[in-house]
């Protein structure tokens, strides 16, 4: 019996932004292109594979609440002509609410962003709408550990397991939000994505350190084992109520 | 001395990459000496490349 997801609960964090309160639509689109190797004598067309291509866009309403570093369309619009890439982890149908269920599948990419639009109607409300075209890999993961509430203390997320025992062997890549750093300032605090072969002992993935707000993607090849979780350790500060979202993507045919 | 790939062998471990494990997800940076791991974690562990003996070395079976 499938299992049917609402979209009302979708979660989408973009670079240190968590923007799940703007955007009420988005799309995540996956293709590949494709060469035709159609010769003389076929009757029908034959074609191979090229190169994996991504584009995402989302659509909401503008916030007017605020206006320089405070404004989270900022981003968005600085990003039109920026070399930087937008780092997106976008989570359609997110079950869990506020506080998303470890193991809920996500799109996960970076992406130069190739438009925002502004829509002011007479009669309804200002509408924004932004798209980006996915730089290199467009993964498909897993939300490891995004909880509704802030934290200020040490935390080992869920294990999510892939069911596979002997593990993955195409390594994997894991985005790391940190959308809320605390009012009086955060000192430092450490993500990490972690594997394992039994739900026992935990091997470090992918780290990231930071100071406040921040954003990070990293990917890398070999083995990953069947169970991964994400974790924040070291947390420091005055008030350090951080905020932050840890998806991982496995490589190759499982998500 | 060389340890066969799968072989039952016990620690002390030097992690090479940081560990939780339990009991209390004890911590063990890169480079810590450990002897407490979860026996049964330790042959993926080494398979992994994630420990080694502080005075073997691990080789493939043949």
């Amino acid at each position: 019996m499938p299992t049917f997801r609402h979209g009302k609960n979708s979660r989408l964090f973009i670079s240190t932004i968590d923007a799940s309160s703007l955007f009420n639509e988005m799309t995540m689109s996956h293709s590949v292109d494709t060469a035709e190797t159609t010769v003389f004598g076929k009757d029908d067309r034959t074609y191979i594979t090229g190169q994996r291509d991504g584009t995402f866009s989302a659509s909401g309403f503008i916030d007017a609440t605020t206006a320089g570093t405070g404004d989270p369309f900022a981003k968005l619009r600085n990003a039109l002509g920026s070399t930087s890439l937008l780092q997106i982890t976008a989570v359609p149908g997110a079950p869990g609410g506020s506080t998303i269920t470890a193991g809920s599948m996500c799109h996960m990419g970076a992406g130069v962003v190739t438009g925002f639009e502004t829509a002011a109607p007479a009669m309804g409300v200002v509408t924004a709408k932004f798209d980006a075209h996915l730089s290199d890999r467009y993964d498909i993961g897993r939300i490891l550990y995004a909880p509704g509430a802030a934290r200020n203390s040490t935390i080992a997320g869920t294990a999510v397991d892939s069911g596979v025992v002997a593990g993955t062997t195409r390594g994997g890549a894991s985005h790391f939000h940190i959308t809320q750093a605390g009012t009086a300032g955060l000192t430092s605090v450490t993500v990490k994505t972690q594997h394992s072969s039994a739900n026992s002992v935990w091997a470090d993935v992918h780290t990231f350190t930071s100071t406040s707000t921040g954003v990070s993607r990293v990917a890398s090849t070999g083995t990953i084992k069947r169970y991964v979780r994400g974790t924040i350790s070291a947390v420091s500060g005055t008030t350090p109520a951080v905020r932050v979202a840890i998806a991982f993507a496995r490589r190759g045919s499982v998500a | 001395m060389a340890v066969k790939k799968g072989a039952a062998v016990s620690g002390p471990w030097r992690v090479l990459v940081g560990l939780n494990y339990p009991p209390n997800e004890t911590r063990a940076e890169v480079g810590d000496i450990v002897n407490d791991l979860p026996a049964a974690d330790a042959a993926w562990l080494l398979e992994q490349g994630l420990i080694e003996s502080p005075n073997l070395t691990v080789e493939a079976s043949s």
